[in-house]
Formats: structure tokens, C-alpha cells, sequence
């Protein structure tokens, strides 16, 4: 899967990114994973947080679809990017060094990243 | 497929030819023989001959496809999804084979149908979706084939064998341990729960866009196998929602034997059996305006070829159905008893 970790990189090499991993949403298969992605947990996980967060939310009526869920701790921000897509969505998770990054500007370089997995 | 769910069934066995390939001894069950074949950095195929059984692509020792009816190949998932059209699959077939690489993932890349890291991820799912899917019914026998043709879409460099094992196995546990054995749920025919009075409203609109893709598919005919072909997802991945549809009561779950299959098409005559003749005589006819409105009239002309049989009441059940094969009939009782049925009526 040489182009997947090539786009993995990318978004490695962004500003404060510390680990990132791509993952199927709907089975929870992690497709990729680099730098010290321990922290996200595994991709099973991270599928399961989302579906859960984002079903509950359909069900107390929000309208539209989960496009993100931010974890905050003392030195990391956990940033889990739902990348839709023809088909089952993929999530783009990355660890953020907190002394490093602003978060906001942080989405947005990560979302950047993101298009090299679904254009 | 698991290294979990080794072959205690007592049918799988190694062929011949795999025996002298894989060494001295002779591989367990197809999961030891993908191990030994990585070892060897075999390229080729194993052919499992299970039901639905399948053909597992290799490179290297490196798993690059799975092909099985069980669960949609790569080029199912994206063009059932609508991820490519298929004015832009031929395209890039016809460029794939022109260039005489036949590298059709490639072609599609280099046409801008998809990107090629997107196209890496649609493969490997519908690798480990194939994976998953041989394990959901007991393993039968495998035959290895070094000179078989690649398959369509292909991962490169494809998945260790022991990767593949590992996420088939914690896909099976996830499904046992929310739901129960998965090959249960997989041949269920699912359709949707009967809705309460008033429900349709509010609370359908907070059902997830991803099950009520799922509900309008299930037809009550179909299993999550034709849900995820049908769909153009992942058998898992349909069978996890599923799960999370069946906690919240969407759905009526149905075995396979509550539910009529179609009509069967096999002879009605038993292999070397006489075929039926009829005699020199014209075949029945039916008279228009001769069927009263009650519906048991006779309406048919016939050479009286059924004699010997069946007569219904004047008033009675009405006659079997025989176009829509819905009746007994229709598989069952030959064809002059239904004659005999409609026109003994008065």
C-alpha cells in the first residue's frame, strides 16, 4: 500500500503531528499507521467511538453527520477525522503535541492531509 | 481461515500437489498453508472448493486478492457503490488491456477515476471482507495453483497471512460476542421491523443514513451477503450494522427455512424416467368469459388428459396457482392434476 503511507507521511511531516493512522469506520480495519500512533488505540476503537458518537447523535436529532471528535489531554490533542466518501467513510486520526500545534489551525492542515486519501 | 477456528470437520485435506510443495509435511487447514506458502514466496493461487469457497490471489506469499461469491470483490464495492461508473470501468479496461500491462487499478488511477491510496483501501477491504467471508462456513478442500491468472484489482504489495488471520478472527469474536455465530446471522433474511403506530415521523428520520440504506434493501428475501452485494459494502460491515439495528429493534429476522425460496426450475420427472406424453391430445385451452366471478368455475377446454384425480367442491379452496409458482402445485403435483382441479367444477 505504497500510495496510502505516502499520503500517511504528509501528513506526518505536518507541524505537530506526532501519529496518525487511517481507518475504515464502518469495520474498524486500520489501512495504515505511523509515528507514535499507540495513543489513538487500536483502529477497532476508534471505528466503534465514532459509530457510537455519531449514531447517538442521529438519534437525539442532530441533523447531518459527524465530522470530528477532539480528545483533549495535558500534552496531546487526539483528532479523529471522518473523511466521507462513495461507500463507507474512513477516519484519519492523528495525535497532536499540545505545546506544538493550535488546534484549529491543526484541523484544518489535517483536513488538508486528508484529500490525499479520498480525491 | 482463522488460526482460531482450525479444521476439525474433517474434510479439508491437502491435495496432492500441495503436499509436495509445502515441504514434508502437509498443511493443517488453508490457514498453515498460507504460512508455508509466504515462507516459500509462492506466487499463485489456492483454490478453496468450500461452499461458497473462493480463490485466494498470492504474490510473494503475500495475499493480493480474495475472490469468493461470500462477499464482493473490489470491483463490486466500487461499482455498486457508484464510486466509479461504469462508462469510466470500460474505459479504463479497454486502456489497461491496450497497454498490455493489464494493469486495470493502474488505468483507473491514470484516468483520475480514483486515487490511488483511496483504490489501496477499497482493495485491501474487500481482502480481508473475502477472508472473513470463507470462514463464515465450514472449510472444505484446496488445491494450489501456481500458473493462475492475477486477479482483476490487486494489492501491492498485498497482506501477510498472519495479519489477515488475526483481523478475521477479532472480526469473528466482535460479531460471537455481540450477536452469535456470525454464519447464523450471515444466512438470516432480514427485513424490516414493523414499525409502531406513528413512528413513521420523527424516529425514522433519527435512524443513521447507513441503516436506512440497509432497511430498504432488506426485502425480507435476502441475506446480509445480498445486502452488501446489493449495496456495495462489506459483508462485515453490514453485518455489524446489523447487530447495532437488531439492539435497537429494526429489524425481523427470519431463518432461511420460514421463508419460501423461489420456484424451483428442476424437471418434474425423475432422471431416466419416461417423459410424460400426452397422448395425441391437444393441450387444455381456456374458453374466455367461462370462469364465474365465484372463481371456481372450469374455464377450460381440455382433450381429457386428466382423468384420474383430484375434484374440487363447488365453493372450495380455488384452484393452485401454477404461473407465479407459489402453489404446491407448481413443484409438486403434475401439471393435469391442476387441469383436473379446474374443469371438474360444474
Amino acid at each position: 500500500m505504497r500510495a496510502l503511507e505516502a499520503s500517511l507521511s504528509d501528513v506526518l511531516g505536518s507541524t505537530g503531528v506526532v501519529g496518525a493512522a487511517l481507518v475504515d469506520a464502518a469495520t474498524g480495519l486500520t489501512y495504515g499507521a505511523g509515528g507514535d500512533h499507540r495513543l489513538l488505540g487500536p483502529g477497532a476503537e476508534l471505528a466503534e467511538l465514532a459509530a457510537l458518537i455519531g449514531d447517538r447523535l442521529c438519534e437525539a436529532g442532530a441533523d447531518g453527520e459527524l465530522e470530528s471528535v477532539v480528545v483533549t489531554s495535558t500534552r496531546h490533542h487526539e483528532v479523529v477525522q471522518v473523511l466521507p466518501r462513495q461507500g463507507d467513510p474512513l477516519l484519519l486520526a492523528t495525535v497532536l503535541d499540545r505545546t506544538r500545534v493550535n488546534l484549529a489551525l491543526a484541523l484544518r492542515q489535517t483536513a488538508d492531509g486528508a484529500r490525499g486519501f479520498v480525491s | 481461515m482463522s488460526p482460531d477456528t482450525p479444521d476439525t470437520h474433517g474434510t479439508a485435506h491437502a491435495h496432492d500437489h500441495d503436499q509436495a510443495q509445502a515441504g514434508s509435511r502437509p498443511a493443517r487447514n488453508v490457514p498453515a498453508h498460507l504460512l508455508a506458502l509466504r515462507d516459500e514466496d509462492f506466487t499463485g493461487a489456492v483454490v478453496v472448493s468450500s461452499a461458497p469457497g473462493g480463490t485466494i490471489h498470492l504474490e510473494r506469499g503475500l495475499i493480493t486478492a480474495i475472490e469468493t461469491p461470500g462477499a464482493p470483490t473490489a470491483e463490486t464495492l466500487l461499482l455498486k457503490s457508484g464510486r466509479i461508473g461504469q462508462p469510466d470501468w470500460a474505459a479504463a479496461e479497454t486502456a489497461a488491456s491496450s497497454t498490455g500491462a493489464g494493469d486495470l487499478g493502474a488505468a483507473l488511477v491514470a484516468q483520475g477515476s480514483i486515487g490511488a491510496a483511496e483504490l489501496e483501501t477499497v482493495c485491501a477491504s474487500a481482502v480481508f471482507d473475502g477472508a472473513f467471508a470463507l470462514v463464515l462456513s465450514p472449510p472444505g478442500e484446496w488445491e494450489t495453483v501456481a500458473a493462475a491468472p492475477p486477479a482483476g484489482l490487486a494489492l501491492r504489495p498485498g497482506i501477510e497471512p498472519k495479519r489477515l488471520f488475526e483481523e478475521t478472527a477479532r472480526r469473528t469474536a466482535l460479531l460471537t460476542r455481540a450477536w452469535g455465530p456470525p454464519g447464523e446471522l450471515a444466512r438470516t433474511r432480514i427485513r424490516p421491523a414493523a414499525a409502531p403506530a406513528g413512528a413513521a415521523g420523527p424516529s425514522a428520520a433519527r435512524i443513521p443514513a447507513r441503516h436506512r440504506e440497509i432497511l430498504a434493501a432488506a426485502t425480507g428475501r435476502r441475506t446480509a451477503r445480498d445486502i452488501s452485494f446489493a449495496l456495495g459494502r462489506g459483508v462485515f460491515a453490514v453485518l455489524l450494522d446489523l447487530v447495532r439495528m437488531d439492539a435497537r429493534q429494526l429489524l425481523h429476522r427470519e431463518t432461511a427455512d420460514a421463508v419460501p425460496m423461489a420456484p424451483s426450475v428442476a424437471p418434474r420427472t425423475a432422471p431416466g424416467a419416461p417423459l410424460p406424453t400426452d397422448n395425441g391430445q391437444p393441450l387444455p385451452r381456456r374458453v374466455p368469459g367461462a370462469r364465474t366471478p365465484g372463481g371456481a368455475a372450469g374455464g377450460v377446454v381440455t382433450g381429457g388428459a386428466g382423468t384420474g384425480g383430484a375434484t374440487a367442491a363447488p365453493g372450495g379452496p380455488p384452484p393452485a396457482r401454477r404461473a407465479d409458482g407459489t402453489g404446491p402445485a407448481a413443484t409438486t403435483a403434475p401439471t393435469d392434476t391442476t387441469v383436473t382441479t379446474e374443469k371438474s367444477t360444474p
